[in-house]
């Protein structure tokens, strides 16, 4: 039996070698010459220009009206208006940081991931990320997981390893029961909640098993594939009385996703939202949800949905961050609060409410947004953080 | 050593081995070689400005964002079909027709799906190393790996039994 490896040789044995240096070099050289002589002729229009201009320091907006001179807006809005900074008028939040940052001396000797996906400690034999935290309560559940998992593909997949620590110690550490686990922090105080498959297991920091919640009979069977319909997250209500879901089911016209939102037993299940991507008419659409939040009185979830297409490879066509509200028997139609600016795939992407309610932080490409929930207006901005965005309480 | 000379004997010396990974991401001889030739141009670039301090892990870097970024680029109608090929896999008996499958199971899955493939399983790299490659978080290179080794399964099974030691 031979491995991936010797497949992948077969494959490129009579694969010449490309490219030319010479040419690459020759090419390297004239788009210099071009950008030099681009930037030469704009230097000189923009200096006219300074000079022309420099008394009307007022830019209009895309219907003439004038607006305050200052940094261009990026992004969109929702209503498709220019996104602007406005002063910062509702109540404040604490800081927002990166949770790993509150753990950090017991996260060792693993290594965090920095933001070009590096290893901060290089040579470190595992990797550990947050999965959820609650600086309040002081505790955080963090997955290490081995830097190097071997590069067989016929051997099992590496077991993670969960760890729950308060920023002073750590309080139970064990393997993770189920491969490519999603896992939160609650319900109970000493507990944490599994999503796996089809099913829903809450285990005490010592990994034992307390109790499990099937849901199967709830959740769409397999069409294609050996699963049906999976549970990739789980996120507990403020008052940790209901759950909201996020689910995946592949078809054969696609992936379509779910959000759901039960009682804490798994009983009277809801379908708040379906993300369905129908524009692709040759392709294969796929639609994905994630990063849900709950706003703090538990009246609203926040999630990040993104459509796109597989036609051999995968193309994004959107992503947006989004709100509903819920009510007794369903949800109100979700509200965009703000589409990314071009149809990239960031996969990145992450949404939390804030503690006052008034606004959600939100990862975006290179910065970290505050958004406010009624508009969408974009209140503060920050640098990139790289880990798991928590609130600091005041 | 003068910088030039120092680019063609790392271009001599890696330039078949980028040349098989290019061939395994693209599946085909055309795109491949424009690949690497794109990739040879962004090289000498950074070259010429600063001198490149580890230029493995920084060409690699740019094949390979190069790679997922002109999929993304790429019009829908010049996309392969996303349909499953039209013949059975498992008629396939010889070695051989395995690996041609494989090739043509390849192209069914995504830019990043292939790129990890590749990344982890023809350059041995761990899923950390691969992460930085691709820009990407060792998470996703988890999971992206475990997709794609899944749709190879439903794809060719007979060709990912052979080298899993698993009957499907």
């Amino acid at each position: 039996m031979s491995g991936l490896r010797e497949a992948f040789d077969e494959i490129v044995a009579d694969v010449p070698v490309y490219g030319d240096l010479d040419r690459a070099i020759e090419q390297a050289d004239q788009e210099r010459r071009r950008r030099y002589g681009a930037i030469a002729g704009l230097a000189a229009a923009a200096a006219v220009m300074v000079v022309v201009l420099g008394t009307f320091a007022v830019t209009r907006d895309k219907d003439g009206a004038p607006q305050p001179a200052g940094p261009s807006p990026t992004g969109t809005r929702a209503d498709g208006t220019s996104e602007t900074t406005a002063p910062a008028d509702l109540p404040a939040n604490g800081r927002l940081v990166r949770a790993e940052d509150l753990f950090a001396p017991v996260l060792e000797p693993c290594s965090l991931i920095t933001a070009d996906f590096r290893l901060a400690i290089p040579g470190a034999e595992c990797t550990i990320r947050a999965h959820d935290v609650d600086p309040a309560a002081n505790i955080g559940l963090f997955e290490e997981f081995p830097t190097d998992t071997g590069n067989d593909p016929s051997s099992p997949p590496p077991v993670a390893t969960l760890r729950v620590a308060t920023r002073d110690e750590v309080v139970g550490r064990f393997p993770s029961p189920y491969a490519d686990v999603d896992a939160e922090l609650g319900p109970g105080p000493n507990e944490i909640t599994l999503a796996h498959g089809q099913e829903i297991t809450v285990v005490g920091f010592d990994g034992e098993e307390r109790r499990s919640i099937d849901l199967s009979t709830v959740l769409a069977p397999a069409e294609v594939g050996p699963t049906g319909e999976e549970i990739l997250s789980v996120e507990w209500s403020p008052d940790g009385t209901r759950m909201a879901l996020v689910s995946r089911l592949l078809t054969e016209e696609g992936m379509s996703s779910r959000l759901w939102v039960t009682n804490s037993d798994g009983s009277e299940p809801q379908v708040v939202h379906t993300a369905t991507n129908t524009e692709p008419v040759l392709r294969t659409p796929l639609a994905y949800l994630w990063s849900p939040t709950w706003s703090p009185d538990g009246g609203s979830l926040g999630f990040i949905e993104e459509f796109a297409s597989l036609g051999g490879t995968e193309e994004s066509q959107s992503i947006r961050a989004a709100t509903l509200t819920l009510s007794g028997s369903g949800a109100s139609v979700p509200r965009t609060l703000y589409d990314y600016p071009s149809a990239t795939a960031y996969d990145e992407a992450e949404i939390l409410w804030s503690p006052d309610g008034t606004r959600v932080a939100l990862r975006v490409p290179n910065q970290v947004l505050e958004l406010s929930v009624e508009d969408g207006r974009v209140l503060d901005r920050h640098p990139l953080i790289a880990g798991k965005l928590t609130w600091l309480p005041r | 050593m003068d910088r030039e000379v120092e680019l063609r004997e790392f271009v001599s010396a890696r330039g078949a081995a980028l040349s098989r990974a290019a061939f395994l991401l693209t599946g085909d001889h055309q795109s491949a070689e424009d690949l690497v030739q794109e990739t040879y141009v962004v090289l000498v670039r950074r070259w010429q400005k600063t001198g490149t301090v580890d230029p493995e892990a920084y060409v690699r870097r740019i094949l390979y964002s190069r790679f997922v970024d002109s999929w993304r680029r790429r019009r829908i109608s010049e996309l392969p079909s996303a349909s499953p090929p039209d013949r059975p896999c498992g008629d396939e008996t010889s070695m051989t027709a395995d690996r041609l499958t494989l090739q043509g199971a390849l192209t069914r899955l995504t830019a990043r799906q292939r790129a990890v493939l590749v990344l982890r399983f023809y350059e041995d790299l761990t899923e950390v190393q691969a992460a930085a490659a691709l820009g990407i978080s060792p998470n996703t290179v988890k999971s992206q790996t475990r997709v794609a080794l899944q749709r190879l399964r439903e794809l060719v099974p007979d060709a990912v039994a052979s080298f899993e030691g698993v009957e499907s």
